[in-house]
């Protein structure tokens, strides 16, 4: 009888050996299918429009909208609104998400701090985004700080949210090694709670930057002279339908950029996660 | 052989219910004592109130005649409780001095044999080696009292018994005081030099698990067939439902 006998003492590293499918394969695959749909949508409409089914005046065609978008690069116009607005988002995302987190820090470590600030943060996050507007450009007039406030306040609340509820479930075990191993409290922060809450941290810093996009199209339409909410009211009151598709498009675009920027940050710090791929995802 | 750890836990409860009542005993250098019982027992409670982790009980703990230090007690836990973003030797250097001497690292992963394994993440380990990782976390701080909570009740019985040996060999190496948690008879027989069984037989009583047993193992593989048997004799015989339908 042949017996298979297999030392323990000799470690087998599976996930080492595996061979890595190469990126470029992967690439190939997934930039296609992440095309598909608007590609699709995009001939469906131009279709459409030549034929006569949609009013062009309200519904441009997208040879149209690509005519209009080169003359705005042609003439620098389209990279000005971008920087302009790009520049508010990256700001007022910096000051709201940075609040947001140290805030969900403070609030998650001592339960009492929790009780006395909680409520009202949650009172004031159940207030509607533009209920803000009046009031901001009372206080700081229509200038780059209401724009600057309205996106904090914005991005300020999921990071909150999502720091307040990673921390408060970090893993007790882990915290309980770091007891017994003899750590500060502070040094319980940054060895355990922080880097157990990345997760959760990543996931609110991308929440946080989209709701930044969101209020700052808020911000820009009500009073501006640049970005892209500026060129999204010139082409209302122009009647011009064509400048409104042309910075949606520049919007999503933006949108999608700065959220791939942070997936792709995401990916980099949480290698370490060892989590279970949807079927048809690759790790 | 001196005494390192005594322990001496008058009363300890949890959530209002007695959990551990007059447990004393004294574990040597070099020495293994297994306290064996069934779940829920107050094995675990107790080895915590052990390693500093719980110190609402009424009683007193010492090493080397002092309280309690954490710096000379390492925790084994059921499970590793590794930190999934560090690698192995950052989880082994974890809590320890910046300047804490990289030899020391590879002299401890060379005694658990993951010397290969330095800059692995948990996630890439198997459960034995993330618990030799666990175990190599405890050795590097060279403690004189170290404890193990269900260290193996996870692993397949290869790899429970090769951890059994380097459980041995690092008591008898680094004289160690090693109390181990275990509801397994044939762990505590094997592996330890004197066994407890912890039983609390009728839960009714409201005073805690106690002290029932405590031997030796003896030497000769009959004999320690013997005191396994004899394990589970006792604890089915202490075990609550039995005493209760005793008692109706």
């Amino acid at each position: 009888m042949n017996a298979v006998v297999r030392s323990p003492a000799l470690p087998v590293l599976s996930h080492r050996n595996e061979p890595q499918k190469p990126r470029i394969s992967r690439l190939s695959f997934r930039v296609p299918l992440a095309l598909l749909l608007p590609v699709v949508s995009l001939i469906i409409w131009e279709i459409s429009s030549k034929l006569g089914l949609v009013a062009p005046h309200l519904l441009p065609p997208p040879s149209t909208l690509a005519v209009t978008a080169f003359a705005l690069v042609k003439d620098g116009s389209l990279l000005t609104h971008t920087i302009a607005s790009s520049g508010r988002v990256a700001a007022g995302f910096l000051i709201g998400a940075m609040a947001g987190l140290l805030a969900g820090a403070v609030v998650a470590s001592n339960r009492r701090v929790e009780n006395v600030f909680d409520p009202s943060l949650q009172a004031l996050r159940a207030i509607p985004s533009l209920a803000w507007v009046p009031l901001l450009l009372l206080w700081l007039g229509i200038d780059l700080a209401s724009k600057l406030t309205l996106i904090a306040i914005g991005t300020f609340f999921p990071m909150y949210l999502t720091t307040l509820s990673s921390l408060k479930n970090v893993d007790r075990k882990l915290v309980e090694v770091g007891v017994q191993l003899g750590l500060s409290p502070i040094q319980l922060l940054q060895r355990i709670y922080l880097p157990s809450s990345l997760p959760g941290i990543m996931t609110g810093l991308r929440a946080s930057l989209g709701l930044g996009w969101m209020f700052l199209v808020a911000a820009e339409l009500i009073a501006s002279t640049s970005g892209l909410g500026y060129l999204l009211t010139d082409g209302r009151e122009t009647g011009r339908a064509d400048l409104v598709l042309v910075a949606i498009i520049a919007l999503a675009s933006l949108g999608k950029l700065s959220d791939s920027l942070l997936v792709a940050i995401e990916r980099r710090v949480l290698t370490w996660r060892d989590v279970a791929a949807l079927q048809g995802e690759q790790k | 052989m001196t005494t390192r750890l005594q322990v001496n836990v008058q009363h300890k409860s949890f959530n209002g219910r007695a959990v551990v009542c007059n447990v004393a005993f004294d574990v040597a250098a070099g020495e293994i004592v297994a306290v064996l019982g069934m779940s829920g027992c107050g094995k675990s409670t107790l080895l915590r109130a052990i390693a500093g982790l719980d110190q609402d009980f009424i009683g007193r703990i010492t090493i080397h005649g002092t309280h309690n230090n954490q710096n000379v007690v390492g925790v084994v836990y059921q499970e590793p409780r590794l930190m999934p973003w560090l690698t192995v030797e950052q989880n082994i250097r974890f809590g320890l001095n910046a300047d804490f001497p990289k030899s020391s690292i590879d002299a401890v992963l060379q005694e658990v044999m993951l010397e290969t394994a330095h800059s692995c993440l948990p996630k890439q380990l198997s459960g034995g080696m993330a618990q030799r990782v666990a175990i190599a976390r405890a050795l590097v701080r060279e403690p004189d009292v170290l404890l193990m909570d269900e260290p193996f009740s996870s692993l397949d019985v290869l790899t429970r018994r090769s951890l059994h040996a380097l459980t041995r060999t690092v008591t008898d190496k680094h004289q160690t005081a090693t109390v181990i948690v275990t509801h397994d008879p044939e762990e505590a027989v094997n592996l330890a030099n004197r066994v407890l069984v912890l039983a609390n037989p009728n839960t009714n009583d409201g005073i805690g698990a106690s002290i029932q047993h405590d031997f030796r193992p003896a030497g000769s593989f009959a004999e320690r067939r013997e005191n396994i048997e004899a394990i589970i004799t006792a604890l089915n015989v202490l075990s609550p439902a039995n005493a209760n339908r005793k008692a109706v």
